[in-house]
């Protein structure tokens, strides 16, 4: 790798690059793209569920007969919903997430040059970009686009007479999933190789930054888990195309008694949540590992308790594959598996308990610097917490039964897993955008945005929980006729309040991101006074990241304060004192 | 936890004369904060289970068996009839007249015919097909004079050799589409609109060897299992339940997953095309009394679908009333008996 500064065409340099700092900022940039669209999409429906029947004459405008009269076609709900929720976890909190600081990070605080295949690398962002572009495209096909939830759940999803959206447009989302899963697995497994050969000298697996550890761990999952994705799409695909019945079976539709015998739609399932659930944390361990760092860092304090830490994000990830049938207790799944499932679920509690009070106990008679990085890191703790308590009722089997599929569903994850990872991706950004672009991002539209997004973000998933208490099932186009939800009819037009105004409030983050690139303070070396490698390069990037020899670590990455030095942080690259212990 | 949370984070804001509390870990802290979730969440998996095992175990011998049958997109409900027993059902068999497929010796005539009926209906139509009729046409006018163009031996030997009764049912086919095309009574169809009757009826055919098999089936010395479903009651859009009976629900579904969610009964289950799933639950509170306590004189208990199955998911519920056992006598007594209506 001694290709150091060397002149590039514009198309090696900013399109098909094999440079991990130019891949990171190209996922992010495409991820915000897809953010728009997934929470534009979010909107739209929104409308319909606060103001339900409403005519909103714009929507007829912009949707044609998506919105004919100005009111959101039931079947463009659905497929509103689908898409909103898959761009949603797969397109922006994996890919963006992962995509996004796995590449920036994994070399630079490993003390790499680049990850291991440059062009594998390139090819995860571009097989990325096609799928995108697959799903995007699927909208705007005959019967439109997929709409049977983002789970689609076969046989709905199988059989192209059951719904619209079942025909051509869920084929392409099979399509662009399958092409999301090859990108996966080519990050997955670079980031892998090169956090196992490419640490720089002197940084054992026990002094990596937990950012590090949480990608490690992140992309073993994703290597086991989305090939099981996979084959479930491919089955899915054979029953669609050629008559095979995995999945089908004693089914009369359309006036017709199908052919197909002996398969079971809660196969599908099974496969699906082998996936679906590691995915969970797929998308959630990256945000608590940029979290963990921003924390450190910004309280002025070790993360308490590192060892516990790497052990629960192991234990986590563990976990997370025993734990898939606690989406299912209520598929007609033998009740005693569902019992094993409740308590391999509950399980997976525990190491998260032991995360949250560690981060409480880092907090804990700091120094606390309140940048925006570090508040949308509060911020997340915050929702993890909370989400993390309503998700031990739907551990529960006897308990999920009565609000399984309603709104303290969707309020939960939403919490646990949407708030809390965007939240894990805005502290990201904040927190390293001067690495990646050379500038420093506006702190006050920083603080603007961060008080409305968690005020809105809590604004719009709380009230959920107590629709969803009443009754109230989620993906329902209108509930409007049900009178024992009437007590909870109120709260639906002020939810929805919240998500606009919650939206619109990212449009602080939009333009304080693409004017701080170009206009943004010029960035130091190393403005939080951090104590990772990731500091010790140049402001203005080098292919190669360091300049001359690679950077030797003598410590672990959370000497901050420590007293046996006077500045209260110390750089990983700094040689231990005399008669000082090392960690 | 989050008073904490933001409570720290307010209260050791920076100061850039203060230097944090070195603190990177603390062993006893650790255990404790990680025995202490172990045993509550213990005592909630041994409580959850419990109920869990309650909920879902075995119904017990005098509970009333209801069937709830999805499809896109109302429900059906059915009561076993006087011989306390559900007839055995069979999707194949489900027509108009027999929603649930239920199976009987007349279920499974009626299926037949009517699959009949609907292939020799595709018949009829691909029989009139203008281009099908017109290629015909020329193909039958070839053979009955094949010297026209080529006037030579080897086919004029053919020719000869064609028996006349042949010849006769050549030209009779003949001049009938001669009358076809002459009556305007062919219609034109795309090749794809062609090949898609020819595929429907080649599926109707296996669908009437399904049934077929299924009536020539060997029920030996249970022979009368055909006969159980003929006193079943089947129900639209509102059931009945008795108050203070153990009810065992039995769920089917004849397209796409469902899920009957019963949001007062805090029940619901999945209900999956070819999996029969189940649950149970007791009856306390009467509809009649549920209104008195809620002051509310249109309550109602309500069936939902909870698993998104189609355009219409939103809009597919059932009234269910729960009142006394006598009433709910008179109210299952006055309901459609399944074969009744045939006898």
């Amino acid at each position: 790798m001694g290709n150091i500064n060397h002149k590039e065409s514009f198309v090696s340099k900013y399109i098909f690059t094999y440079d991990h700092k130019m891949i990171s900022k190209q996922f992010l940039i495409t991820a915000i793209v897809m953010g728009i669209l997934g929470v534009s999409m979010s909107i739209l429906f929104r409308l319909q569920l606060g103001w339900p029947g409403e005519s909103f004459a714009i929507l007829e405008t912009f949707l044609g007969k998506w919105a004919p009269g100005g009111v959101l076609d039931r079947n463009a709900y659905l497929a509103l919903v689908t898409i909103h929720g898959t761009i949603m976890v797969f397109f922006v909190l994996t890919a963006g997430l992962s995509g996004t600081f796995s590449n920036l990070l994994i070399p630079l605080q490993i003390g790499a040059r680049d990850m291991a295949s440059g062009f594998l690398n390139m090819l995860s962002y571009w097989f990325f970009v096609i799928s995108c572009v697959v799903m995007v495209f699927s909208l705007f096909v005959e019967g439109g686009a997929a709409s049977g939830g983002w789970t689609i759940y076969p046989p709905l999803s199988a059989l192209p007479q059951a719904m619209p959206g079942s025909g051509m447009g869920m084929t392409l989302w099979l399509l662009s999933m399958t092409l999301f899963v090859v990108s996966s697995l080519l990050g997955s497994l670079n980031y892998i190789v090169t956090i196992i050969n490419l640490r720089t000298k002197g940084l054992s697996m026990t002094r990596l930054p937990l950012t590090i550890w949480a990608f490690f761990v992140t992309a073993i999952l994703g290597v086991l888990s989305f090939p099981v994705l996979v084959s479930a799409i491919v089955l899915l695909l054979m029953d669609r195309m050629m008559g095979t019945a995995f999945y089908l079976s004693d089914i009369f539709i359309g006036g017709e008694a199908l052919d197909a015998t002996g398969g079971s739609p809660i196969l599908y399932q099974h496969l699906f949540w082998f996936l679906g659930h590691p995915e969970v944390y797929i998308v959630l361990l990256p945000a608590l590992g940029i979290s963990s760092e921003v924390i450190a860092t910004n309280s002025r304090k070790p993360i308490f308790g590192y060892k516990a830490m790497v052990g629960s994000i192991i234990a986590i990830g563990f976990l997370s594959f025993i734990v898939w049938a606690h989406h299912m207790f209520v598929t007609g799944m033998n009740p005693f598996l569902g019992s094993v499932f409740v308590f391999t679920t509950l399980l997976i509690a525990i190491p998260s308990a032991v995360k949250a009070f560690n981060y409480i106990t880092t907090l804990w008679r700091g120094n606390i610097r309140l940048t925006p990085a570090m508040l949308f890191s509060i911020g997340l703790v915050s929702t993890f917490v909370t989400g993390g308590l309503t998700g031990i009722i739907l551990a529960d089997s006897a308990l999920d039964v009565t609000v399984h599929d309603t709104y303290f569903v969707v309020g939960h994850f939403h919490i646990v897993m949407g708030l809390s990872a965007i939240f894990g991706m805005f502290a990201g950004v904040y927190h390293w955008f001067s690495k990646m672009f050379g500038r420093m991002m506006n702190t006050k539209m920083g603080y603007v945005h961060f008080w409305f997004t968690i005020v809105c973000g809590y604004g719009v998933f709380f009230p959920m929980h107590f629709v969803g208490l009443a009754g109230a099932p989620r993906r329902y186009y209108d509930s409007t006729s049900f009178d024992f939800l009437d007590s909870v009819a109120d709260l639906q037009p002020i939810i929805s309040t919240f998500a606009i105004v919650g939206a619109l409030a990212q449009l602080v983050f939009l333009f304080n991101f693409f004017y701080s690139i170009f206009r943004g303070q010029p960035a130091t070396q190393n403005p939080w006074k951090s104590n990772t490698l990731e500091w010790t390069t140049p402001v203005e990037h080098i292919h190669g990241n360091w300049p001359g020899a690679l950077p030797e670590v003598h410590r672990w990455a959370y000497d901050y304060s420590n007293p046996a030095h006077d500045e209260d942080f110390v750089l990983q690259t700094t040689p231990l004192k005399d008669g000082e212990v090392g960690h | 936890m989050n008073a904490l949370i933001f409570g720290f984070s307010y209260k050791y804001r920076y100061n850039k004369n203060r230097k944090a509390h070195f603190f990177p870990h603390d062993t006893r802290l650790e255990v404790i904060w990680t025995v202490i979730p172990s045993i509550v969440l213990a005592v909630i998996i041994i409580y959850g289970l419990q109920t869990w095992s309650e909920m879902t175990g075995q119904a017990s011998d005098d509970s009333l068996r209801v069937e709830l049958y999805s499809k896109q997109f109302d429900w059906t409900a059915r009561y076993a009839g006087d011989n306390d027993e559900f007839g055995s059902t069979n999707f194949n068999l489900i027509t108009p007249l027999n929603p649930l497929g239920i199976v009987t010796q007349e279920g499974i005539d009626q299926a037949l015919l009517k699959i009949e009926d609907k292939i020799a209906k595709l018949n009829g139509e691909l029989s009139v097909e203008k281009g099908h009729l017109l290629a015909e046409k020329v193909e039958l006018e070839r053979s009955l004079h094949p010297s026209d163009d080529h006037g030579h031996s080897d086919h004029d030997d053919a020719h000869h050799e064609m028996s006349e009764g042949y010849k006769n049912n050549l030209e009779t086919r003949l001049s009938a589409i001669d009358d076809l095309l002459d009556s305007g009574t062919s219609k034109v169809m795309t090749d794809a609109a062609y090949e898609a009757k020819e595929d429907k009826i080649y599926r109707l055919k296996r669908h009437r060897q399904r049934i077929l098999e299924l009536k020539n089936y060997e029920v030996g010395e249970a022979l009368d299992a055909w006969e159980i479903g003929k006193d079943d009651r089947i129900v639209k859009s509102e059931f009945h339940l008795p108050i203070g009976r153990e009810i065992e629900f039995v769920f089917r579904s004849r397209d796409v997953l469902h899920s009957a969610f019963m949001p007062h009964f805090r029940a619901q289950m999945n209900t999956v095309p070819g999996l029969p799933t189940r649950f149970k639950i007791e009856t306390t509170i009467t509809t009649d009394s549920m209104r008195t306590i809620l002051d509310n004189p249109d309550f109602n208990y309500i069936l939902l679908c909870n698993k998104v199955c189609g355009s219409a998911h939103f809009n597919m519920q059932m009234t269910i009333v729960v009142e006394t056992q006598e009433k709910y006598d008179a109210w299952l007594s006055e309901q459609k008996v399944y074969m009744a209506e045939k006898n």
